[in-house]
Formats: structure tokens, sequence, C-alpha cells
């Protein structure tokens, strides 16, 4: 490949993913750096677990970036050069890829420095185990956004596949295989490097055949000679399409956030909502699934039913990545639909913002109460002995589960508007993902958990209350806040929404949609 | 030259979008003309290599489509302005211009610039060639999605409603460079729905409905077919006993509405001189005559 291709590829589709890693890997080494509780040996080792986790989604989000596959746009202009189709693919990828691992690798050194461990076993550790994950999250996430011709439905994918690496309960003998880890590299080399070496093969082999697949138009423009997926119709004559099947509405999960309805134009958020509700089998489906997923991971490998309490705690993680893809990209495909209506609309725009916020908060709400009856039942069947971690269940997730996840709503909703306003659709959807995401792990920070005091550090110290504080037993790297503070979160949550409404109002009322 | 022979293409969901369509473009400037979904745009994207046939042979230059030999030489030879131009907003003109040289296969710097430099002057973007594209006007998007088909001096251009969303000047312009570039030898396939820039530019048109050609043949020819069958009249009555496929035009004018209409006469109706756009609704509401 032309080393000057290679330059404008990194042009084109490398700023973003450089911006993304710098930041993630920043944000990594802050997060490693506050977190008191890690002895100062360990630093590498969480600061790539960290790096990881954020890293992944970055990888994942910038693999789907460089070619949209539902957008003709940007295939068309492919088919008259000469130069091969999937070898361009391919060669965008890599250069994604590198942009991703390099400011990783330079936060991984400077962990390591910090550190008192051997300088150069740790970091070539570290900074394998870093490339092996990022190649399998990309490669999965492009093979899988090229199979299902859908840019989200590949960000989805990749997503699950880090959120079940991260949940799954590995046993202890095998924790060399853990994708997120580094530190077992010199206790089980073999598993190890054999591990590392599976899944670096896994992703370069699943980016290589997304690649060619990406290369195929007739695939992708058309669905090729398969019959499992649609005719990409564009979005001018979807109106003239018959109304999907039943399965096909179940199966169409990751082509759009929660369906969209057409209660802006009667100003009725309500009736917005329940055309949602009435649509949006797969969204019940897939929030039930991850919150009995979550019970189930809790309760783990040796079924101790009594750490189902934790399930709230983990349904907020997964939560942390599903709602932002659900909700974010409502404003902007409605905008993009139905621009001409919403532009002789009677309705302002920030009273139509107001509108979808309502209506989407209520719908996740709803979803996430029908969602959440059989694991609710499951977990107080197996806790109902002991009043007090009874109660603090129920204070867990009707209290705290729910309203962040109402807040969660609210805040991709208008970041979603936000981005795509300025970005266009397809990279505001994916830039808002990407922001709320960052947004949300910021209150992760120790110093932040004060001001921000976001539902995960809400969830943990209740948890630690109810618990008489068996701090070792909680997952994630929260700084456990005063109880006092839990007071604060709904009215931190309110001041955020209403600050982001007025900020995202004003900036887009300056925009033609 | 470009060959098409017994071509078809069922989508997977059934859609039958082309239908057994044959014909020959030669050197010169043809029009694509059919209403929204007639499967212009199918075939386009059919002609250059995008979309496999069902059946049928296409051969440019006499090389089979479907063979390594045929894309490899179609990619060489065939320049094709989408619908949707996907241009890169970040790059400037030069910078995009370069891109694409690259990757038509022009290696060497020098004759880069030099093919950058003269399609710049060609659609009259040198003085924004340091503009960043995300800048740039509608118009001079679509002047730069010209000149990024025209790299490397294809023969054959495809270019897919190009004029769609510019103001009349910006179209006057474009559809002056089309026909320079028809008649440079080049063989121009301007697929569109705007019937006016078939008629200011091409000599010869297919017209295609449902998939299946409904003619083909020069403009005059299709214009002459609807001699004495374009009619003006201002009577009320008569005017109110037309069906609405019969309908081009409604004019008030000093002495009532002059109404145009297509097909049979009506005893005041007088006849006037068929445009292409009558013919071709003529054509698409099958109200030509049985001897067409």
């Amino acid at each position: 490949m032309d080393k000057r291709i290679l330059y404008y590829s990194g042009l084109i589709w490398g700023k973003l993913p450089l911006i993304m890693a710098i930041g993630i890997s920043i944000l990594a080494l802050i997060l490693a750096c506050t977190d008191t509780n890690t002895p100062v040996s360990l630093r590498p080792e969480v600061t790539t677990r960290y790096l990881t986790w954020l890293g992944g989604i970055g990888a994942i989000l910038a693999a789907v970036s460089i070619l949209h596959p539902e957008s003709p746009g940007e295939i068309e202009p492919l088919a008259t050069v000469p130069a091969k189709a999937s070898r361009l693919i391919l060669s965008r990828w890599t250069i994604v890829l590198i942009l991703n691992i390099i400011p990783a690798w330079v936060a991984l050194l400077v962990a390591t420095l910090l550190s008192d461990r051997p300088l150069l076993a740790s970091w070539a550790s570290s900074a394998i185990a870093y490339l092996s994950a990022i190649v399998l999250l990309g490669g999965v996430a492009l093979f899988i956004s090229a199979i299902g011709r859908q840019s989200l439905i590949g960000i989805v994918g990749g997503i699950f596949l880090l959120l079940i690496v991260t949940l799954v309960p590995i046993p202890e003998r095998f924790q060399a295989i853990n994708l997120l880890r580094s530190g077992e590299a010199w206790i089980q080399p073999n598993l190890w490097w054999g591990s590392r070496l599976t899944y670096f093969l896994i992703g370069i082999v699943l980016g290589w055949v997304g690649s060619v697949r990406l290369g195929d138009f007739d695939y992708l423009l058309t669905g090729g000679r398969t019959n499992s997926v649609r005719p990409n119709t564009s979005h001018s004559t979807i109106w003239k399409r018959k109304p999907n099947s039943f399965p096909d509405q179940f199966f169409a999960f990751g082509r759009n956030a929660l369906p969209l309805g057409s209660g802006f134009l009667a100003n009725e958020w309500v009736y917005d909502a329940w055309q949602v509700l009435l649509r949006g089998a797969l969204p019940i489906a897939v929030l039930s699934l991850v919150i009995v997923t979550c019970g189930l991971a809790c309760i783990g490998l040796n079924w101790e039913l009594h750490l189902a309490i934790d399930a709230p705690r983990s349904a907020m993680l997964f939560g942390t990545i599903i709602i932002p893809l659900l909700t974010c990209d409502t404003i902007p495909a409605e905008r993009r639909i139905r621009s001409d209506q919403l532009s002789l609309s009677a309705l302002s725009l920030p009273a139509y913002i107001k509108d979808k916020i309502s209506g989407n908060v209520v719908v996740v709400l709803i979803v996430l109460l029908i969602g959440a009856l059989p694991v609710c039942i499951f977990y107080l069947l197996t806790i109902m002995m002991d009043t007090r971690l009874s109660i603090a269940a129920l204070v867990m997730w009707f209290g705290i589960t729910l309203p962040y996840f109402g807040y969660l709503t609210a805040v991709s909703t208008q970041l979603g508007a936000l981005f795509s306003g300025r970005s266009g659709y397809a990279v505001g959807v994916i830039l808002a993902i990407g922001g709320i995401i960052l947004y949300v792990l910021a209150g992760e920070i120790p110093i932040l958990n004060y001001i921000f005091p976001c539902g995960p550090a809400a969830a943990d110290t209740l948890l630690g209350f109810a618990q008489g504080f068996p701090l070792e037993r909680l997952s994630g790297p929260s700084l456990v806040v005063p109880l006092w503070t839990l007071a604060l979160f709904p009215l931190s949550a309110l001041i955020q929404i209403i600050v982001l409404y007025k900020v995202s109002t004003a900036i887009l009322l300056r925009r033609p949609a | 030259m470009i060959t098409i022979q017994n071509l078809n293409k069922i989508y997977p969901g059934g859609c039958h979008a082309i239908n057994d369509i044959s014909f020959t473009f030669d050197a010169g400037v043809y029009g694509l003309l059919g209403p929204n979904g007639a499967g212009k745009t199918t075939l386009i994207r059919l002609l250059v290599g995008l979309l496999r046939p069902t059946s049928g042979k296409i051969e440019i230059d006499g090389l089979n489509l479907a063979t390594p030999e045929g894309q490899e030489h179609a990619r060489r030879v065939l320049g094709y302005l989408p619908q949707e131009l996907g241009l890169h907003g970040i790059l400037t003109v030069e910078q995009e211009l370069d891109y694409f040289a690259l990757l038509k296969g022009i290696r060497s710097e020098v004759a880069r610039r030099k093919e950058v430099a003269n399609l710049l002057e060609q659609v009259g973007l040198v003085e924004q060639h340091r503009l960043r594209i995300k800048d740039l006007s509608g118009g001079q998007k679509r002047r730069l999605g010209i000149a990024v088909s025209l790299i490397g001096q294809p023969h054959l251009l495809i270019v897919d409603e190009p004029t769609a969303g510019l103001d009349p000047a910006e179209r006057v312009r474009f559809r002056n460079l089309l026909s320079e570039l028809g008649a440079e030898g080049r063989v121009v396939i301007l697929s569109t729905h705007i019937v006016d820039d078939i008629a200011q530019t091409c000599r010869e048109l297919v017209v295609i409905q449902s998939g299946s050609i409904l003619f083909q043949g020069s403009v005059s020819t299709l214009t002459k077919y609807a001699q004495r069958q374009v009619w003006v009249t201002t009577n009320a009555y008569e005017i109110a006993g037309l069906d609405p496929s019969q309908l081009v035009s409604s004019c008030q004018k000093e002495d009532g509405t002059e109404t145009r209409f297509l097909g049979q006469s009506t005893p005041l109706a007088r006849s006037v001189q068929p445009t292409l756009e009558d013919a071709y609704l003529l054509l698409i509401n099958d109200l030509l005559r049985p001897d067409f």
C-alpha cells in the first residue's frame, strides 16, 4: 500500500481514534494513580485493565467508523478505483488500531515507571495484553458490522463481547486466559501466551474477513446472494415499505435506537413513549436478559445465592453501555428522517427535545420495571431471610438503579442530539456513545464522586452499608462515598440534566436541522 | 463502448429491478430517464460493477464485466459520479483529487500534480484548491465530484442525478461541462429524472420504467412521436372532463385558465409543439398512439 494512501487514510480516519486514544490513556492513568486501594507494584496491571476496557470501546468505535456499510455515499466512490476495496478497508483498520495502541503503550510505560516492578518485563506483558485485546475487539466489531451491514450492530456486538469478558467469572486456575489481565503472564506463561496469541489471531482473521466482506459492494447494497438480510433502503423510501414482521422487529436491535414515534408533531410525549413501547420488544428482552445475566454472574460459579444482591450494581455497568446505545440516536435519526416535518412543526426545538427526553425516560423505566421482575423475585427469594439485605436490595433497585438509568437516558438523548447536530448522523452517534461512556466513567474518579455522585458510587455505598462494609467484596474502582451523599445524587442528576438541556438547546438552535 | 445483453437484476427480496434489458452505448452523451424507482440507479450500479447481475452480460470495450479482466479494465476506463458524493470534508480540494488519483493508480507525483491541475482548471475550481471540502458550496462540491470522476481521463463517464439541488446557473454550467466531455469522444451516461437536463444535453436517450426499456432512440424521435398529441384549451368544461393523467400544466391567462394536456384532443383545443417532457409523460402514462 502506497505510503501516501496511508497518510490520507490517517488524515481522514485517524483523527477521531487518536483523540479518543489519548483521552482514554490519560483517563486510565488517572484512574490507576488515584486508586489508593491498589499496591504500587500492581499499578501497571490495574492500568491495563482500565485501558483495555476503555481502549476496547475506542477500538470498537474506530473500527466501525472506517466505513459505514449502511451509507451508499461511502461505498460507491470505491467502485471505480483499481485499488482493491478490501485492501483499502484493511489499511484504514490497521491505521486506526495503530493510533489506538501507541498512546496506550505510552500510558502503560508511564504506569510501569510509577511502579516498582521490572520495567521491561512488566511493560512488555501489559503492552502485549493490550494489543491482543484491542485487535480482538476491533476485529469482532469490524466483522459484525460487515456481516450485519450496519455500524451500530458492530458496536453492539463488540461491546457485548467486552461485557461478557468482564462479567463472566473465570475459575482461579484459568485466570491467565482473562482478556483484561496481564499480571498472570509470569505465573502461567504457557496459558497466558497461548491465549494472547489466540486472541490476536482471531482478531486478525475476523478483521480480514470483515474487510473482504466490506469490499463486496453487491452484498453491502442489496444483501448479495444471502437471504438473511434486508435490502439497504434509503431513509427517504422507508415509509413506502411494508411494516416489518414481529420477528424482524424483534431482531432489529442495533439498526436504530429505540423505535421512533411521531408524538412530537402533536406535542404528546406519552404517545411517543407508547409507540416506542409497542414496537420495542427487543430492548425489553435485551434489558431483561442483561439483568438476569448480571444476577447469575454475581452468584458466580460457587452458586453463592446471597451475592445476587450485587446484581443491580452489575446491571448498572451493563446499562452504562446499553442505555446510550438505545437512546442516543433517537433525536438525530428523527431529525434526519423527518427534518421537513420538524421544520414545519409548530413545536419549538427545546420543547421537542424535552418531549423526546421525557418519552425515552418513561420507556426505559417501564422496560426496566418489566425486565427486572424475574430477577427481583429471584434475588428477593434468595436473601429474604436477611431483612437488612432485602431492604438494601429493594432500595438499591428502585432508589438507585432506576433513577440512574433515567438520568443516563436523559443525558444520552441530549448528547446524541448535540453531537449529531455538529458532526452529522453516523459520526455524531458514535461520538455521542463514546462521549457518554467517558462522561459516566469520569464519575468513577474518586475526587469526582463527591461532586458527581453518579449511580455506581451510590450503589457501592449502599451495598457497603447493607453488608457491613466488606469492601473487598465490592467490584469496581469507585471510592465509596459517605451515605449522606446519596441525597445529593438526585439533586446532582437534576442539575446536570438541566444544564445539559440548556446548553444543547442553545447550541442546536444556532444550527439548521 | 458499453454493450448490455439480456440484463436482469433480482434483489434478494424478489424485486425484479432490471428486466431483460439490452442496448449499446457508443460515443456521445446519453440520457437515462425514468420515474423514481424505475431502476436507473440499479442499472448504473450494475454498469459500474457495484452490483452483480442476476443474469445477462455487460461488456465494456468488448471485455465481460463478470470476469476479473473485465472488472480491472472497467475500473481503469470508467468514471462515476454517484448521487451521494462521498467526499471527505476534512481534506482540501487538492488533497481529495490527489487521494483519488492515487487510488486510480497514478503513482508518479509529477503526473498526479499535472492531472490535478488540469482537472481543477476543467471544472473551474482553481481558486478553491486549498479550501476544505466541507467549506465548499453545493455546486462546487458537485464540480469537485465530476473532477474526481474524471481522474485518469476515463472514456466512459456515468453520472447519477448530477444536477439535483443545484441553482439554475450551476445547472447550466454543469450541463455545458457534460456536453464538452461528450464532445471529446467519451461515452457519457446521464441518469436523471429532470427532463430538461436531457433535452439540453443529450442526443440519445433511454427511458426505463419498472426495470424495462420503454424507449431507446434520439431525443428528436421521441419528441416527434408526440406530434399532434399535445393540446391547449381554455374551455372550463373541457378541462373538467380531462383525466388527471392527461394534464401537464395550467397557467392563468387574460382570457382564463390555459391548460396544456396530452392524448386525445377535445373540440375546442388547439395543437401545440410538443416538448421532450410532453413526450416523456405520454410515454410513461401509456398515452402514445398505438403506432409508436
